[in-house]
């Protein structure tokens, strides 16, 4: 990039957060308020020197900013694209850090954090400002790798298995980007504008434009590769959630964006020739419609709210990627797609960010993830709950929202498809979108729902921590232990005012999306060879016109739908067991209602009922039938309610085998056909359609428990009979400590073996026998020497006769 | 576990400042001779004649120049290192042997002609055995036995190789003509290839001849495995370089194929050696492994015959120098301070030695090859080289090398920053860095050449630039 206009102004943006990281580093002792004014100061002045760039590169043009660094030149440039995200990037992170201050207050290690949060924001700005491909990859891998510590930030057992994997996939992901980047600096490409220099296309471009791909896919949760992602983002704190979620995974989207675009070629109006943009647009089309569809399906499944999230940022990340494949595909024409893919980014950023503080509130208030164990929050925290059903509208595509807008281009863009290459059409792609929407709406609703709507479950209905019961749910690291009746729940001011800022651009970009689309993107489409006449018809004849309004009606309708008809026709669904203890016989059948529709009817227990400290439970549960459950009323309350609610308590007085047969036996039959014939007794038409389905669960139920009979029989099957019983046993924490544990083993080497030719006795040497060590040494190598020369001199004789 | 023993303060022997000193102005000489280097003069001094038409002779081109400017600091920073880490016992053996060393490996890297070659570097592996035995542990004494077995071996192969050229053309100084052509008969090239490549092969750990690096370095002491891994291991991928490219010449070599056999050699080694390296559990003989696996880099870079993966070798000789010193550095604070030889028996030892696991770190972070340390300018370079020649394939064992390294240091990161101390006793003993002052600073100091030697590369006079001239009038 040599035309434009050498400025420091990047730069400083690029390297300013790496120095206040120092700082904050430095005087992490000295200083104790020192943290939070640098944060706070670093964060702004980033975001006002962001801004300070659009009127100038509207003066000046492309702006760059170079310094002799590495094997080349350390180049920075900035065009409307990469200061469109970076201004939405550091605008997040002002938020966010704002956010983190009150969120990490009491945390030990929350200078690592804020160190971790800059380091991470001049890393990000250098990913989107890169101006060769040497900074991009700079970037790129230490935006990678310094994430780590983000994820890894609670320490728990979780989160330690979650950085791992997301470090494996992180360093293949960089390795593979490493090579592409290779072929493609080999080639005469460059960065941002991938295309070769001699305009040729050769093999070896496909490779990189491959490779790049797959390297860029592994940060943007694309769908062969985004196992790393659920774990990852619901195993960090809520800021680093939402930064992860928001920003950062934003960099491998960004890429993909830059390589469609720019590979494609071809000027406005140019008819669609360049093969290796149609290849390139319809497989990242293609993954991007998988992506989408998995990543709703999984995010639907979710019973932990953040990790209910993170799913759903793997399905919007893969109706970017449709978007872009769209752009790649129509090339010149592609404005439409290319802005709602970029607006997406954008508008995803928003949503998600704001998503992920207000349910860490919650989280952090309540110190509960599990979807069936919160709700009713709703009156508890107005402010975060207005705040979050604003996000929610944007993910579900409602018109306030800003998801509306770039999810209907998307979706027009594609209806516009030529025929492709393989499978693919536009109609389908529109239909998948149109899908995946109906899912968006689901989860929305549902996250909604058990979070802030649904009956109070335990925490919400703050049953249990009241009475002083054991406390269940995530390991406390840094205590809080007054209980939560007394307490306010609402966010604080400062938390409550970082989430405004999101919720304002979600607004402004949900109402007035006009501003952005026919000013930064337009310009930026326009350099970049792509007519935005499509996006000056999308605003004035679709958005919020008729036809629009009605898809949306539809889509809402179908998603109410569905969250509706898993609830109904699911069996009434209870709290998972808190502690951890595998319900025997029953873990498939609650592991399926609880993934399907965790937050529909939270029933608690009729012994909290009783306290008067829980609302009415519709009915009463299966458990209270068993004789036992009387007996454990006087009892260890805490933690009864958990227990009889799964009718199991009865195996804690049973004794002797026969009574935990007994009981078994009792609660097999009880819990499940006496629940059944009641149910049938006492619904309404649609309850007994419910019912129906029951002996579907039972049958799963049954075919579980077969598994478990045959468990300690089938020896030789364990390895094919283990994960199931894994999933369906919802213990996460320990099957997550074994395997780490399996991964630490093998990491460290546990077993030694020595590759060497001779190996060394080791301390168990007698003093005296050098000579024949020494013996032994040089007959082993002289061997190996004459075997080498042999070897090389038949070589070479068989190659020169 | 080995108990962490609280070592006394180490009396100073009193000539250790001196001898810092003086390296110090040697390594000031050195670096003085880079402009002449960069300017591309080759001065030549004859020392001696040994028989008629034998002459000791150095000659200090580019080449040799690069290499001491590169080695020199490792001594001093090893010297400094074994202030901390040497104990009183054979203390005077040590430093004398270790000063000793240095004009040796500074001969080996100014030998003008092959004789002067052969006999610095004889003499510089002989020496080394006091070296490696210098623990005196009946493992130390093994271990020696093996590596001294091991190098004579080398030696006489490499003598053998030596008198057939002198046979053949006589004593020809280095020069950027080669001295060996076609017409001698393939038989004879055969022979001198196959025992200079062999004889060179055992100290630059080529992967049949390797055996004795991984017992040779948990055996020394720390500074001088930083010390052999860096620099001794070096001067054997230095001898291959003047091997095939100044006594046979890229063109010859590339008539005779001798290379398509000894690429495959080297890519093998690269990945063999990095998985051997991920399940060695004793850190020292871990890291071992890794240089077996880097030198396997520079043996296949130069034997693809690419001026860019020279330029790429030789840069790598240097930062590999740098980045192991500070890994071997760094595994000696370890034993020293914590009395931990395992990579099990590390956990949460980063909240004790934070200095130490953070040069560590940074070192591991630049072998894998992670921008913008020193480690990935020579993957850049080496990967853009392999690409030029045109044989692409090889990129993926430069890329699988690199990955490997990160499958075998990272695991070491990992448990000593993440993973909770085992024993609770372990958490109360009096691990700490304070009063290590002698080996921590070269241990930064290292460390913090990682990083210029990254940053900085292109700048005059660092190594990139003077492989550059040092490997131009090849080609």
């Amino acid at each position: 990039m040599t035309e434009g206009t050498a400025h420091i102004l990047p730069g400083l943006l690029v390297a300013g957060p790496w120095l206040a990281a120092l700082l904050v580093w430095l005087g992490r002792r000295r200083w104790p308020g020192w943290r939070d004014a640098l944060v706070l100061t670093a964060t702004g002045l980033v975001l006002l020197g962001v801004g300070g760039l659009v009127p100038l590169m509207a003066a000046e043009g492309r702006l760059y900013c170079s310094l002799p660094v590495m094997v080349s030149r350390l180049e920075l440039t900035v065009d409307a694209f990469s200061l469109l995200l970076a201004l939405v990037s550091s605008l997040l992170w002002f938020a966010v850090s704002l956010y983190s201050l009150g969120y990490l207050r009491d945390d030990p290690a929350a200078d690592r954090y804020q160190v971790t949060s800059l380091v991470l924001l001049g890393s990000m700005l250098g990913v989107l400002f890169a101006g060769n491909l040497l900074t991009l990859y700079l970037f790129f891998e230490t935006l990678g790798l310094v994430a780590f510590l983000f994820i890894v930030h609670q320490g728990s057992g979780p989160a330690r298995w979650a950085a791992v994997k997301y470090l494996c996939f992180t360093l293949l992901g960089g390795f593979v980007l490493l090579g592409g980047i290779f072929l493609l600096q080999a080639q005469g490409g460059g960065w941002p504008v991938v295309g070769p220099a001699a305009g040729e296309i050769t093999p070896p471009l496909y490779w990189a434009a491959g490779l790049l791909l797959l390297g860029f896919g592994v940060k943007a949760g694309m769908a062969p590769v985004h196992f790393w992602l659920p774990d990852a983002h619901s195993a960090a704190p809520a800021p680093a959630s939402a930064l992860l979620s928001g920003v950062l995974i934003k960099a491998g989207a960004y890429g993909i964006f830059r390589l469609v675009t720019t590979f494609a070629g071809g000027g406005a109006g140019e008819p669609l020739v360049a093969m290796p943009g149609l290849y390139l647009g319809t497989a990242v089309l293609g993954l991007g419609l998988l992506t989408m569809l998995l990543g709703a399906g999984l995010a639907l499944l979710q019973s932990h709210v953040k990790r209910l999230l993170a799913c759903s940022s793997i399905s919007q990340m893969g109706l970017l990627l449709a978007g872009f494949g769209a752009a790649g595909v129509l090339a010149g024409d592609g404005a439409v797609a290319a802005a709602g893919g970029l607006l997406h980014i954008i508008n995803h950023a928003l949503f998600k960010a704001l998503l992920f503080l207000g349910v860490g509130v919650v989280v952090w208030r309540t110190e509960e993830a599990e979807l069936s164990r919160l709700g009713g929050l709703a009156r508890r925290m107005p402010l975060t709950f207005a705040m979050t059903l604003v996000a929610a509208a944007g993910l579900a595509g409602l018109p306030p929202g800003n998801g509306y807008v770039s999810k209907s281009l998307v979706q027009q863009a594609l209806k516009q498809l030529p025929s492709l290459p393989g499978p693919l059409s536009g109609e389908l792609a529109a239909a998948a979108v149109g899908l995946a929407s109906i899912f968006t709406v689901a989860y929305s609703v549902k996250l909604l729902f058990g979070v802030f709507l649904a009956r109070p479950g335990v925490a919400g209905g703050l049953g249990r921590r009241e009475e002083g019961g054991a406390v269940v749910g995530p390991q406390r690291r840094f205590g809080r232990t007054a209980p939560l009746a007394g307490e306010k729940l609402e966010a604080p001011p400062a938390m409550l005012l970082a989430m405004a800022v999101p919720t304002a651009g979600i607004l402004i970009l949900g109402i007035r999306p006009h501003w952005l689309l026919e000013g930064l993107m337009g310009r930026g489409l326009m350099e970049l060879g792509m007519a935005p006449a499509g996006l000056r018809a999308f605003l004035d004849d679709y958005f919020l016109g008729a036809a629009s309004l009605q898809t949306l009606l539809l889509t809402l309708l179908a998603g109410l739908l569905l969250f509706g008809l898993a609830r109904w026709l699911l069996p009434g669904h209870r709290s998972p067991s808190a502690t951890h203890v595998t319900a025997p016989g029953s873990g498939l059948g609650r592991r399926l209602t609880e993934l399907l529709l965790p937050a529909a009817t939270p029933i608690t227990a009729p012994d909290a009922d009783a306290a008067g400290t829980s609302s009415a439970s519709p009915r009463p549960a299966a458990g209270e039938t068993l004789g036992a459950t009387a007996g454990e009323k006087s009892g260890a309350r805490g933690l009864v309610d958990e227990a009889s609610a799964w009718g199991r308590s009865g195996e804690k007085l049973a004794p002797g085998w026969q009574g935990r047969l007994w009981t078994r036996l009792g609660d097999w039959w009880w819990c499940d056909w006496g629940r059944w014939a009641d149910r049938m007794r006492e619904q309404p038409w649609l309850g007994r359609l419910a019912v129906l389905a029951d002996p579907a669960v039972q049958v799963l139920l049954v075919f579980d428990r077969f598994w478990r009979w045959l468990g300690p029989f089938f020896r030789p099957h364990r390895r094919f009979r283990e994960p199931l019983v894994r999933i369906s046993a919802s213990t996460w924490p320990q099957t997550l400590a074994a395997r780490r544990q399996q991964l630490e083993s093998c990491l460290i080497g546990q077993r030694q073996m020595v590759a060497t030719i001779t190996r060394l006795p080791s301390e168990k040497l007698p003093a005296g026998d050098m000579r024949r060590l020494i013996q032994r040494y040089s007959r082993d190598l002289s061997i190996n020497t004459a075997v080498i020369f042999l070897l090389l001199l038949a070589l070479f004789i068989a190659f020169r006769t | 576990m080995t108990q962490p023993q609280n070592i006394p303060k180490i009396p100073a022997a009193g000539y250790e400042l001196p001898l810092m000193l003086l390296t110090g102005l040697i390594i000031a000489g050195c670096w003085a001779l880079i402009p002449g280097a960069l300017a591309g003069r080759a001065p030549e001094f004859s020392l001696l004649q040994l028989a008629p038409g034998a002459w000791l002779l150095l000659r200090i081109d580019p080449l040799g120049v690069l290499f001491t400017a590169t080695i020199t600091p490792l001594w001093l920073l090893a010297l400094i290192y074994s202030r901390g880490y040497i104990g009183t016992a054979h203390r005077d053996r040590y430093y004398l042997v270790l000063m000793l060393s240095l004009p040796l490996a500074l001969g080996v890297a100014w030998a003008g002609n092959l004789l002067t070659l052969l006999v610095f570097y004889e003499l510089l592996s002989v020496l080394s055995y006091l070296l490696v035995v210098h623990e005196e542990t009946p493992t130390a004494k093994a271990a020696a036995a093996k590596y001294i077995v091991y190098v004579l071996v080398g030696g006489s192969c490499i003598l053998l190789g030596v008198v057939l050229v002198f046979y053949l053309v006589g004593g020809q100084t280095f020069a950027a003509e080669p001295m060996l052509h076609a017409g001698l008969g393939w038989g004879y090239l055969t022979a001198i290839f196959v025992t200079l490549l062999a004889g060179f092969g055992v100290k630059a750990a080529l992967v049949p001849l390797h055996g004795w690096v991984p017992d040779a370095h948990p055996a020394a002491p720390a500074p001088f495995s930083a010390l052999l891994s860096g620099v001794l291991v070096a001067t054997g991928a230095f001898g291959i370089i003047r091997v095939t490219h100044q006594v046979f010449g890229v063109e010859l070599l590339r008539e005779l194929g001798f290379m398509h056999w000894v690429s495959p050699l080297a890519a093998i080694g690269v990945l063999a050696a990095a998985v051997a390296a991920a399940r060695q559990d004793d850190l020292k003989r871990r890291l071992a492994y890794s240089t077996i696996s880097q030198l396997g880099y520079i043996t296949l870079a130069i034997s693809l015959l690419g001026q860019e993966l020279l330029v790429g070798a030789l840069l790598h000789i240097s930062n590999h120098a740098m980045m192991k010193a500070t890994l071997f550095f760094c595994a000696g604070l370890l034993l020293r301070r914590a009395g931990v030889r395992r990579v099990s028996e590390m956990a949460g030892l980063a909240r004790r030695l934070p200095w130490t696991m953070a040069a560590f770190t940074l070192a591991a972070l630049g072998m894998i090859g992670v921008p913008p340390l020193a480690g990935f300018i020579s993957k850049w370079v080496l990967g853009m080289g392999t690409l030029a020649t045109g044989q692409p394939l090889y990129l993926l064992v430069f890329m699988g090398g690199s990955l490997l390294a990160a499958a075998y240091l990272l695991p070491v990161v990992y448990i000593a920053y993440f993973r909770e101390p085992v024993e609770e006793e372990w958490k109360n003993k009096a691990i700490t860095e304070r009063g290590a002052g002698w080996m921590l600073i070269p241990t930064l100091l290292a460390a913090a050449a990682t990083v210029i030697l990254g940053v900085a590369a292109t700048a005059p006079g660092l190594p990139l630039s003077l492989a550059r001239v040092a490997v131009s009038p090849f080609w």
